[in-house]
């Protein structure tokens, strides 16, 4: 089992959730040549070591937020919400999230 | 609600003093309201996702951070509703029909849940009044602690169409706890 810190929701079991994949900035759709797109939809990191990532909880609050989790440890280093600056969240778990709800994206 | 018809058809031996109960309640009345939490609803409302609160003879439960579940006699609840404000992003639908209701009811309920689902029921982490949402026997359930005097009790609130499988299946985990079907 292990172990994902939702915003919301607390430490939960990776099963609750929905791993949506390494985060990366969208590009621009108007600007955007067709390698940057392939690049954004297709291409990964996957560094062994700390990792940004987005994670849907599917299970709980229905919420997406980030994550970076060490991928040789399993272990995360923080929890903030889509668009907060990581490390700006207040750490504790359990606060009232301030984001739009994910309707239809169960 | 007289045309009301639950998702648990099966009949089952009633065994209504048991120690450990599981009652389908289905026909409680049931309203969904989505807010957002800077809108007045949110105030009216009155608790924060994780929480509810017992008012106007209805019960008010966060099961996310922008969605409230009022549960109760039709009457009272829809008084109840009618009274939130519609001031700002607010939606809100009367769900009955769309979901099962059930109720679990004793002091090895927890021991119950924790065979089917991964929360930790410990009293300190889900106190009388609590609400969590959560995959219990891999249904998405919302999950509110309502302790009956002094018994220990938590409402399980699923899709309709998982009711009669989710029935079964927690009947299945009490089985060893001795728990019976009470009407
Ligand atoms: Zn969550």
């Amino acid at each position: 089992m292990m172990l994902v810190p939702c915003p919301n929701c607390g430490p939960r079991n990776s099963s609750d959730l929905r791993y949506v994949g390494e985060s990366h900035s969208r590009p621009n759709p108007n600007t955007a040549t067709p390698e940057e797109w392939r690049t954004y939809l297709y291409m990964e990191d996957n560094p062994a070591g700390p990792l940004k990532e987005t994670w849907y909880c599917r299970s709980g609050c229905r919420q997406y937020f980030t994550a970076v989790r060490n991928t040789s440890t399993n272990e995360f280093e923080n929890h903030p919400l889509p668009g907060a600056k990581i490390g700006s969240v207040d750490p504790s778990f359990h606060y009232v999230s301030e984001s739009k709800s994910v309707e239809g994206n169960q | 609600m007289s045309d009301f018809a639950s998702s648990v058809t099966k009949t089952y031996p009633e065994a209504a003093d048991a120690a450990l109960t599981l009652t389908d309640v289905s026909a409680t009345a049931k309203t969904l309201i989505r807010a957002d939490i800077t809108a007045a609803a949110a105030q009216d409302l009155g608790v924060a996702f994780g929480a509810s609160r017992v008012v106007d003879g209805t019960l008010v439960a966060a099961t996310r951070p922008t969605e409230w579940v009022v549960l109760g006699p039709e009457p009272q609840v829809a008084a109840y509703v009618a009274a939130v404000s519609d001031a700002g992003h607010v939606s809100k639908v009367d769900f009955t029909h769309g979901r099962a209701l059930f109720r679990i009811t004793g002091a090895d309920a927890a021991k119950v849940l924790e065979k089917v689902c991964s929360i930790d029921w410990a009293d300190n982490m889900m106190p009388d009044g609590a609400v969590v949402s959560a995959s219990l026997a891999k249904v998405t359930c919302d999950i509110i602690r309502n302790d009956v005097g002094d018994a220990r009790s938590y409402f399980i609130m699923s899709d309709r169409s998982s009711g009669q499988y989710l029935f079964d299946a927690i009947l299945d985990a009490g089985d060893e706890f001795n728990m019976g079907v009470a009407p």
